[in-house]
C-alpha cells in the first residue's frame, strides 16, 4: 500500500508530517509512502531517522498552499504546489491508493473535487469530521466542508456514504444517522429538510433514528449528522469554541480561590485525562467520501502522533475496500428506470 | 482537435459509448454531466493544452464544438 503526503502547510511544518509518516511506516510493515514537499527539508529529516529507503519516495514541489490562497485559484495558479501536485500524482498513478494532507482546507476541498473523479453514481463528494462523544464513542459529521448548497438526494448519499465509513473505518456495525434540523419532530424543518427526511426513512440498510438538534450531537446516541457543509461547519465551530471558552473558564474560576486550587490538585488527573479525551488528534482527521481515492485532511496544527492517526486511518480505509463499499451501497439507493 | 476532446469526454464521464459524442453533443444536456465534470474536463484540458481558460469564458461551453472551437481560437 502507498500513501502519498503533503508535507507543507501544516503549522508544525514537515517534520510533523514526515515524522509521523515513518512512526506509521514502523507499525505497518506493508505501507510505503511518497513524501511532497522541499527535499531538502525533508532529505534533512529522513537522515536524523533510522528508515527504510525501499519505502520512501520524495517529490520536490516546495511551494506551499495556504489558508490565503483562494481555493479555485490555489488548484489552477499553484499547479506545483505540495498540495496540487500530490493530488495530481494521486489521480493518475495507480501505485498510489491514498493522500493524508494537514493544508489548508479550503484549497484542499477544491483540488479533490477538481481532480479526483468520483465514484459512480456520487452526486458531490463530502467532507466528514469525526468528533468524540460524551460517552466515550464518536460521531461524524457529514459535510462539513464541501457543498454550502445541496439537494435532498445528496443529504441521502452522505448518510450513505458516512454509514459505510462509520462501518468500514470505526467497526461500527450499524451506524445510527440522524438529519440535522431545528427540532426532532417530523414535520420540523424547512422543504429540503422534509425532503431529505422521507428519502432517509426510505433507504434501504440504513439506520436512520430521525431528527437531531445541534445539543445532541456528543450524547452518544447518534453515530453520524447528516447536513450541508454550512450548517455542519456551524455546528462544529460552535462544539469547539464552546468546549474550550468552557475550559478557559473552569481554569479561570479554579484559579480564583485558594478551596478551589486545593481541590483542584485532587482532581488534577481527572482533568488530564479530560484534556486527553478531547484531543481531537486523537481521532484522526476529516475524509473525502465520494471519491475514487482515499484522501484524509489532518488539522493544521496536527503534530506527529496526529499525522500517524490519519495515515492509520487512510489505510484502514482502504484496507477495508471503503470506496467500493460506498459503490455499491450508492448503486443499491438510486431508483432504477423500471421503479 | 474534436478527437482529443472526445477522447477527454469519454474518459471524464466514463462513458461505454464513445459514439455518442458528437460535435453537436449538448455535454450537460445529453451526456448527463454537471457542473463539476465540466470543471474537471476543462482542466484536464488546461493540463494537457498548458493553458489557463479564464473563469468568465468557463461558462461559455454548452456543446463538444463550443469547446473544440474555443481550443482552435487560442491556439
Amino acid at each position: 500500500m502507498k500513501i502519498i503526503i503533503d508535507c507543507l502547510g501544516g503549522d508544525n511544518g514537515a517534520r510533523a508530517t514526515v515524522e509521523g509518516a515513518l512512526a506509521a511506516m514502523r507499525k505497518f510493515e506493508d505501507l510505503s509512502v511518497i513524501f511532497v514537499g522541499d527535499e531538502k527539508e525533508i532529505g534533512t529529516i529522513l537522515k536524523e531517522h533510522d528508515h527504510a529507503e525501499s519505502r520512501i519516495d520524495v517529490i520536490h514541489a516546495p511551494t506551499m498552499v495556504d489558508g490565503n490562497d483562494r481555493p479555485m485559484e490555489a488548484v489552477r495558479m499553484k499547479r506545483d504546489s505540495s498540495m496540487m501536485r500530490a493530488i495530481r500524482e494521486l489521480r493518475d498513478r495507480e501505485d498510489i491508493d491514498g493522500m493524508v494532507s494537514v493544508g489548508a482546507t479550503g484549497c484542499l476541498i477544491a483540488g479533490v473535487t477538481m481532480m479526483i473523479p468520483r465514484i459512480g453514481g456520487v452526486r458531490r463528494p463530502a467532507f466528514c469530521p469525526i468528533l468524540p462523544t460524551m460517552t466515550g464513542g464518536i460521531v461524524g459529521v457529514c459535510d462539513s466542508g464541501a457543498n454550502m448548497v445541496v439537494s435532498a438526494e445528496q443529504l441521502q448519499q452522505y448518510a450513505i456514504m458516512g454509514s459505510q465509513y462509520l462501518k468500514a473505518a470505526y467497526k461500527i456495525e450499524n451506524p445510527r444517522v440522524a438529519l440535522l434540523n431545528v427540532g426532532k419532530e417530523e414535520e420540523k424543518g424547512d422543504q429540503l429538510r422534509l425532503d431529505a427526511f422521507k428519502l432517509l426513512q426510505n433507504t434501504p440498510d440504513l439506520n436512520f433514528v430521525g431528527n437531531m438538534e445541534a445539543r445532541e450531537l456528543l450524547s452518544g446516541e447518534i453515530d453520524l449528522t447528516v447536513c450541508d457543509a454550512f450548517s455542519g461547519n456551524v455546528l462544529i465551530k460552535s462544539v469547539e469554541g464552546t468546549a474550550l471558552e468552557l475550559l478557559k473558564k473552569i481554569k479561570k474560576d479554579i484559579y480564583s480561590k485558594s478551596q478551589y486550587k486545593i481541590g483542584a490538585l485532587f482532581m488534577k488527573k481527572m482533568f488530564m485525562e479530560e484534556k486527553e479525551f478531547m484531543n481531537y488528534q486523537n481521532y484522526g482527521g476529516s475524509v473525502f467520501l465520494g471519491t475514487e481515492k482515499t484522501v484524509v485532511k489532518g488539522h493544521g496544527s496536527a503534530d506527529r502522533k496526529a499525522v500517524f492517526v490519519c495515515i492509520s486511518q487512510a489505510r484502514r480505509m482502504i484496507r477495508r475496500h471503503l470506496t467500493e463499499e460506498i459503490g455499491k451501497a450508492i448503486e443499491k439507493s438510486i431508483p432504477k428506470d423500471d421503479e | 482537435m474534436f478527437e482529443e476532446v472526445k477522447e477527454l469526454l469519454v474518459k471524464q464521464l466514463k462513458l461505454k459509448d464513445a459514439s455518442v459524442i458528437r460535435p453537436e453533443t449538448k455535454i450537460q444536456a445529453e451526456l448527463d454531466a454537471d457542473s463539476i465534470d465540466i470543471l474537471q474536463l476543462l482542466m484536464a484540458l488546461e493540463e494537457k493544452k498548458g493553458i489557463t481558460i479564464p473563469d468568465e469564458d468557463l461558462v461559455k461551453f454548452v456543446t463538444v464544438q463550443d469547446i473544440v472551437e474555443y481550443l482552435e481560437k487560442i491556439g
